[in-house]
């Protein structure tokens, strides 16, 4: 449970001792670090009135709710700290790892709630960076742990996904049953040929045990065919079918789950993953099963031909499984370096090439040059490292299986003529090869089935993240809404620990037109993301119309808010297709006349394709002001009630920023407006003002009302007005 | 930057530093960084305000007077926790993670390291900094002083 930690007895008792007679122990954490910052158990512990901090030592220290006017977690470099700001002056609290910034983040609003007499809530999620299984560290937060992979679990979803295609994977199964029957027969044939045609003088069996190996060759010609394209054939249909689960689920995620990844890693884990997945399924699977199945078979039937001659075959089988082990065991962090090493490689080349304007014009070519070979230079030990490593193991692996086959060469050719006959002999010589083959492979397919069963496993995973709640009995459908929106003491983080907004309140009434002015990092955005629902607030409330966000169906909601961002987001397409996908029902006129109202039609017109311009990706085709005018005429087509402007015109020329600001005023009338500027010039049409600092609303009102109450938007204008002077200065210069 | 003594003293009060101009101006309560805490910590330390702003830079701790120079170890001690390895236990990759069992000089540690591009610093080729995927800096100050066993672990993963 969250906040509520298993004390030890005799930290219970002196904690206990501690607080007011009769007081109950309300929240308790403990942390990886002791109070001399040692790696050892400390605990805090809340009660009513009072907060006691011990560690394993017994060594205590208290400080009274009362006394407490804010409780800060404080972030540090490699831990961080809870530290009470009290009547008498400042006192550290706890020290912990960054292993535990959420849990005291968490805590730490938990007391200033009631440091402020306020119910402190706590959210369902916890997100824990040991396995609780095992103790083990995870990847991330709340991640699966590798070392409790439940690989059954993962086979079993699997298979699941495989239940459509059960006529296809019951074939499978049969035909890999033949090409096990196809591979054995040849040795069994050649025992026949030797003891029934050879020595016991049976020509006329010849011509049927030739016809039987040429069939057998055939046969298993055949299953290998079609066995091939059916495992190829399910392999390639079961990761399209995650592919696709995984996009569409992708796009319903919370945007938690965005900001907590990077955008490498959740590609690595569409395409990679279900890549290694697929690799697995075509070649490792396969050959585990027919090998398997043929490893039992031939142990059978060299057991029942001659049990002694068997005994000795069987005999260098524990030098190859664990030779296999051991040299894999050795090459695997060879290969984990050899990755590493790659990446980084990678890595510089792409900058050096990305960079490579920079790298010219700082005069980095030999500095770069010289780097990129120490990397190469690494890159090619550890390449040779595996390779030697490799010959040596086949090498190794050749003469254990040699040494056996000599062992049956020699035992059993003295027993030729007497209770041997030729025939068994070669059989025994047939089928030690195919039995001896895979052995030595058993070890990697075990590390690849895991590697790849990790891979179903991260892929398992998100898919099980949760989505966002589209709809749910619980919330209703939201009418169309005339575009009041109000925020009621919002608290909220992106990162346990770090507010970014600590009790905004406002009221925009509909029609109006908001600004939002601040310092970058105070907060602007994140108003944005929280009217959107991107996230849930932490605390307090937000309202539109009235209506509370978290009751009302996502889809309504967004549907009637528009957005111009900064960069704004084009899709490989068209522009046609760009501007209509802001209304599926509309026709070409609405998508000229939208364009016309955002000062596009113009330039789009002079493209040679017109309409059907394709702008590349993220409309690299396009300039700055002609991608954001795009994305006014798709916000105009849209035809939202609430509309928001996020820095709309900041990476545009003075020229373009008119024809923008032309077309935003068309935008704007008669509907809700949210701007963001960083240009103050740019709000000069909003009705009032917000201005942001440090999470808080600081001040509030009209440009006029704001440069008069002389706070932080006149000395915000008063330093833009000289930036902007000073720049004059430099160009008249 | 200026090498002379520092015109400022540095103060404690509880848990909270404070700095106080020798001018008799106000105290104003800081927070000291290192400038380089990867590369070069022991030189040019920042002392910030409340709101991050840098008061001042010096270039050592020498230019402080004795009190301050020891209340300014102490806070930087404890604002920067980078343990030392003196032993690794075990180093071993599993599917594609690093798991490091170690013995630092403030007590045992296991910690997890996802790639060592990223995870690894090298300061020289000696002297190392990690960095598990929580954040947490554990510092290798020299290969060539671990044991035998420790450093055989060590270059198996990194």
């Amino acid at each position: 449970m969250l906040l509520k930690c298993n004390l030890p007895a005799e930290i219970l008792q002196k904690v206990l001792g501690l607080l007011p007679h009769g007081e109950r122990v309300r929240y308790s954490l403990a942390s990886d670090l002791t109070l001399d910052r040692r790696f050892g158990q400390s605990y805090i512990v809340v009660g009513d009135t009072r907060v006691v901090v011990c560690d394993s030592t017994i060594c205590c220290r208290t400080v009274d709710l009362g006394d407490i006017k804010e409780v800060q977690a404080d972030e540090l470099f490699g831990s961080g700290r809870l530290i009470a700001v009290t009547t008498e002056g400042t006192k550290a609290l706890i020290y912990y790892s960054k292993a535990y910034v959420p849990e005291f983040a968490l805590l730490c609003r938990v007391i200033n709630d009631l440091v402020h007499g306020r119910v402190p809530e706590l959210p369902d999620e916890h997100e824990p960076a040991y396995c609780p299984k095992c103790g083990s560290p995870l990847p991330e937060r709340g991640a699966s742990c590798p070392k409790c992979l439940p690989r059954f679990q993962v086979l079993m979803r699997l298979l699941g996904l495989l239940k459509p295609y059960r006529l296809r994977v019951t074939a499978l199964v049969l035909v890999n049953m033949v090409i096990v029957a196809s591979q054995m027969g040849p040795p069994y044939i050649t025992r026949m040929i030797v003891d029934d045609v050879i020595t016991a003088g049976n020509q006329q069996n010849l011509m049927w045990w030739t016809v039987a190996m040429l069939v057998l060759g055939v046969v298993l010609l055949g299953s290998r065919y079609v066995g091939g394209g059916l495992s190829c054939w399910l392999a390639a249909r079961l990761v399209a079918d995650l592919r696709t689960r995984m996009h569409t689920h992708l796009q319903m995620l919370r945007m938690q789950y965005f900001s907590r990844r990077e955008l490498g890693d959740i590609v690595a884990r569409v395409m990679n993953d279900t890549d290694e997945l697929q690799r697995f399924l075509i070649d490792g699977l396969p050959y585990l099963l027919v090998n398997s199945v043929m490893f039992a078979a031939i142990a059978a039937v060299l057991l029942y031909s001659d049990w002694r001659l068997a005994i000795l075959v069987f005999l260098p089988v524990p030098f190859l499984v664990s030779g296999g082990g051991w040299f894999w065991h050795r090459l695997i962090p060879m290969f984990h370096s050899r990755g590493s090493r790659m990446g980084a490689l990678h890595s510089m080349l792409n900058e050096s090439i990305h960079g490579i304007r920079v790298v010219k014009a700082f005069a980095q070519e030999r500095r770069r040059a010289k780097s990129f070979g120490e990397a190469n230079e690494k890159l090619f030990t550890v390449s040779y490292d595996i390779d030697r490593t490799f010959v040596g193991f086949s090498e190794v692996m050749s003469w254990v299986m040699t040494v056996g086959v000599t062992a049956v060469w020699y035992f059993a050719a003295r027993r030729v003529g007497h209770d041997l006959t030729l025939g068994t002999l070669l059989l025994f010589i047939g089928y030690i090869w195919l039995f001896y083959g895979p052995l030595q492979w058993y070890t990697v397919m075990e590390r690849w089935m895991t590697l790849a069963f990790s891979g179903a496993e991260r892929i398992f995973g998100m898919l099980d993240s949760p989505r966002e709640v589209y709809s749910s009995p619980v919330v209703i459908k939201l009418p169309q809404i005339r575009g009041a929106v109000e925020f009621k003491d919002v608290r909220f983080s992106y990162e346990r620990g770090k507010e970014v907004m600590r009790g905004i309140s406002f009221k925009i009434e509909p029609g109006e037109m908001i600004g939002f002015v601040g310092k970058s990092g105070a907060g602007k955005s994140t108003v944005i993301n929280l009217i959107c629902r991107f996230y849930d607030v932490d605390s307090g409330l937000i309202t539109i119309d009235g209506h509370p966000i978290k009751n009302v169906r996502l889809e309504d909601l967004r549907r009637q808010i528009g957005m111009v961002l900064q960069e704004p987001f084009l899709f490989n397409s068209t522009i046609y297709d760009n501007i209509h996908c802001g209304s599926a029902t509309a026709t070409l006129d609405d998508v000229v006349r939208a364009a016309k109202a955002a000062n596009a039609h113009e330039f789009i017109l002079d493209k040679e394709d017109g309409y059907d311009t394709y702008i590349g990706e993220g409309g690299a085709a396009l300039s700055g002001g002609e991608k954001q005018r795009i994305a006014i005429a798709r916000a105009i087509l849209y035809n939202p009630p609430i509309l928001i402007l996020d820095e709309a015109t900041s990476s545009v020329d003075s020229e373009t920023e008119d024809a923008i600001q032309q077309a935003t005023a068309t935008l704007i009338s008669n509907r809700t407006t949210i701007a963001i500027a960083h240009r103050l010039a740019t709000l000069k049409h909003a009705n009032r003002l917000i201005v942001i600092d440090d999470g808080k609303v600081a001040e509030m009102g009209s440009h006029d009302e704001l440069m008069a109450a002389n706070g932080v938007y006149a000395n915000l204008v008063k330093v833009q007005t000289e930036m902007n002077r000073l720049r004059g200065e430099v160009l008249e210069a | 930057m200026d090498k002379s003594p520092a015109p400022f003293m540095i103060l404690r009060k509880l848990d909270q530093v404070f700095l106080r101009p020798n001018d008799g101006t106000g105290e104003i309560p800081v927070r000291l960084a290192w400038a380089r805490p990867i590369y070069d910590r022991g030189s040019d330390i920042c002392i910030l305000n409340e709101k991050k702003r840098e008061v001042v830079m010096v270039s050592s701790l020498d230019a402080l007077d004795s009190d301050s120079r020891r209340i300014a170890e102490e806070e930087l001690n404890k604002r920067y926790l980078i343990p030392r390895i003196i032993r690794v236990n075990s180093a071993y990759a599993h599917l594609g993670n690093r798991y490091w069992h170690v013995e630092t000089e403030i007590g045992p540690r296991t910690f997890l390291m996802k790639d060592p591009t990223r995870g690894v610093t090298w300061i020289t080729q000696d002297h190392l900094i990690l960095r598990d995927t929580l954040g947490n800096r554990y510092e290798l100050a020299s290969l060539a002083a671990l044991d035998a066993f420790s450093r055989a672990e060590v270059l198996k993963v990194i």
